[in-house]
C-alpha cells in the first residue's frame, strides 16, 4: 500500500485504485470547481500517462470538456439515458479512471441517484475507487451541505476543498463547528492565484502536466514561479493524506 | 392457518393495477409467504406473463373458475390468494362475490379478505370509491393512490380527494411511488419479476445484464412500496400468521 507523501510513480502500483471515479462538486456555482477539476484531471494525466475519461454535466456546451475534448462526454443528467451512460459506463470499463465535473444544478439529483441506486456497493463489487471533492462555498449552508453529503456516503472518500480565492467560509456563524464535526478524509486548501495566473489556467490549451513537463518555458519568470509555488503548496498538503490514500493531489 | 384473499382492482384501465399486484406478490414472496394468484384478464393475462407458474388465468364470470378460487382456499398450500381483477371490472366482480356469499363468508371470519383499490389521477377514479363502498364492510379496504405511471399531476387536488376519502370510514390508504419510466419499461420488456430484475436475473432465472442504474431505481421503488405495504393491517396479519405458524411447527 502506498505511504502518504510517497506515492509510487506508476499507476499500477497505486494499490487499490486500479480504477477510480473522481467527482468534483459543490452545492453552489462560481467557486472554482471547474478550474479545480482541470487541475485534478491534469495531475491524473501526469500519473496515468493519459487523461482520465471525463464526464462533463454542464450541458449543452460543457465546461471542463473544453479543456479536454478527448476523451470526454457532455451529459444531461436530467435524462435517464445519460444517468445510465455515466453510472453504468463507469462500472463496465474496469481499469479505467473517470472524472466527473458535476454542475451545481445537478448536485442534488446526482447524489440522490447515487444513494438511491446504492452506487457505492456497485463500485465496490467491480473495484472502482470513489472520491468526492467538495468545494466549500462562502456560506454556512454550503458547509451544512458538505456535512450532509459526507454523512450519506460512508464508502466514498470525502475531500473538502477550500478555495482561498473566494474567502474563508469557516468564519461564518457555526460554520467552523459544523466543519470540524463532519467526516473528512482529507482537506485541500487551494492557494489564491493572481489574475494573470488564473487567466492562464482558464485557457483550454494550458495544462499543469505540460507545465510540469517544461512545455511552457516561454512563460514570464514570475508567472512560472507563481504556478510552481501553487503546485508546491498543493503537493505539501499531500503529507496529510490518510494512510492508504492514493490520490495524486 | 387462516387464509387471506386479496383482491386488486380498479374500474378504470391503465391505473397500474397489475403492477401493484406484481409488487404485492413480490413483497409477500420476499417475506417467505406462499402465494398463489389468479389473473382475471382473460384470455391473455398480464400478471400471468410475469408469473407463469404462479398466476392462473381465469374467467370470473365462469362458475367453474369461481370455484377454483373459492373452494380451494382451505386446502391450498399457499397462505395467500391474490386476485388481479380485470380492468374496469371491480364493481362487477364485487357484485359477483357478494351474490355467491364470499363477502358474507369473510364477514363471518372464514378467511381474511382485503381489497386494494387502485385509483388513478381522474375524478372518475374518486367516484369509484363511492361505488365500491357498499361492499367493503367486513374487509380491509385500501385505497392505493398510484403515481407510478403519472409524470406530474392528479386531476383532483388533496381537498377533493380527502372529501371522497372521508366518506369511507374504514378505508386505509397507501401511495404507490413513481418508478422511473425507463426502469419500468425495462422490467416490462424483460418479463421478469421485480425481485429477479434487481437481482440481475431474466425471466428464466438466468444471469442477465440489466443496467445497474435501472436496477437501482427498481430496488429503491420496491423498498418504498414495501414500506407502504408493511403498514397495512392485512399484511401485518399475514406476517403474524406466518410467524405463528412457523413457531408452531418448530
Amino acid at each position: 500500500m502506498a505511504e502518504p507523501g510517497n506515492l509510487p510513480d506508476k499507476p499500477e502500483e497505486w494499490g487499490h485504485a486500479s480504477a477510480s471515479a473522481t467527482i468534483i462538486c459543490s452545492d453552489c456555482p462560481r467557486n472554482g470547481k471547474t478550474l479545480f477539476a482541470k487541475l485534478v484531471a491534469d495531475l491524473l494525466t501526469l500519473r496515468l500517462g493519459h487523461p482520465p475519461l471525463i464526464f462533463d454535466t454542464d450541458e449543452p456546451d460543457g465546461s471542463l470538456i473544453n479543456h479536454f475534448p478527448e476523451p470526454g462526454q457532455i451529459l444531461d443528467l436530467s435524462k435517464t439515458t445519460a444517468q445510465v451512460a455515466l453510472f453504468d459506463g463507469m462500472l463496465m470499463q474496469p481499469g479505467s479512471h473517470f472524472l466527473i465535473d458535476l454542475a451545481d444544478r445537478h448536485f442534488s439529483r446526482f447524489f440522490k441517484i447515487y444513494r438511491d441506486i446504492d452506487y457505492e456497493s456497485g463500485a465496490e463489487e467491480v473495484g472502482l475507487d470513489l472520491t468526492v471533492f467538495f468545494l466549500i462555498d462562502r456560506t454556512e449552508a454550503s458547509i451544512e451541505a458538505a456535512a450532509e453529503l459526507s454523512a450519506s456516503l460512508p464508502k466514498t472518500r470525502f475531500i473538502t476543498v477550500r478555495n482561498s480565492a473566494i474567502g474563508d467560509a469557516l468564519e461564518q456563524g457555526r460554520s467552523s463547528d459544523i466543519y470540524h464535526q463532519m467526516r473528512i478524509d482529507r482537506e485541500v486548501l487551494l492557494p489564491q492565484l493572481s489574475a494573470e495566473a488564473l487567466g492562464m489556467l482558464e485557457h483550454p490549451d494550458f495544462h499543469f502536466d505540460l507545465f510540469i513537463a517544461g512545455k511552457y518555458e516561454h512563460f514570464p519568470f514570475e508567472l512560472k514561479a507563481e504556478l510552481w509555488s501553487f503546485l508546491e503548496g498543493l503537493y505539501e498538503q499531500r503529507d496529510s493524506v490518510e494512510t492508504g490514500s492514493t490520490y495524486p493531489v | 392457518m387462516k387464509h387471506s384473499m386479496i383482491l386488486v382492482g380498479a374500474d378504470k384501465g391503465g391505473v397500474g393495477k397489475t403492477t401493484l399486484s406484481r409488487a404485492l406478490l413480490d413483497h409477500l414472496e420476499r417475506n417467505n409467504v406462499m402465494v398463489r394468484a389468479f389473473d382475471t384478464e382473460n384470455p391473455r393475462g398480464t400478471l400471468n406473463r410475469f408469473y407463469p407458474n404462479k398466476a392462473t388465468i381465469i374467467d370470473l364470470a365462469n362458475v367453474a373458475d369461481q370455484m377454483r378460487i373459492l373452494d380451494t382456499m382451505e386446502t391450498a398450500a399457499e397462505q395467500v390468494t391474490i386476485v388481479d381483477l380485470k380492468a374496469g371490472n371491480l364493481s362487477a366482480a364485487l357484485d359477483v362475490f357478494d351474490r355467491i356469499g364470499v363477502l358474507q363468508a369473510a364477514k363471518d371470519g372464514m378467511f381474511d379478505l382485503g381489497l386494494l383499490h387502485v385509483v388513478g389521477p381522474s375524478i372518475a377514479s374518486l367516484d369509484e370509491m363511492n361505488e365500491v363502498a357498499k361492499y367493503t364492510n367486513g374487509m380491509d379496504y385500501v385505497v392505493a393512490r398510484n403515481f407510478i405511471n403519472e409524470t406530474n399531476f392528479f386531476e383532483w387536488d388533496e381537498k377533493t380527494y380527502n372529501k371522497y376519502f372521508a366518506r369511507l370510514p374504514n378505508a386505509k390508504e397507501i401511495e404507490v411511488p413513481k418508478l422511473n419510466e425507463m426502469a419500468y419499461e425495462q422490467v416490462d420488456l424483460a418479463g421478469a419479476t421485480f425481485t429477479d430484475f434487481i437481482a440481475n436475473k431474466n425471466a428464466a432465472g438466468e444471469d442477465a445484464n440489466f443496467s445497474f442504474v435501472l436496477r437501482g431505481y427498481v430496488r429503491k421503488w420496491l423498498q418504498d412500496i414495501d414500506a407502504e405495504f408493511s403498514q397495512l393491517d392485512m399484511i401485518k396479519a399475514i406476517m403474524a400468521a406466518k410467524r405463528s405458524n412457523a413457531s408452531g411447527e418448530s
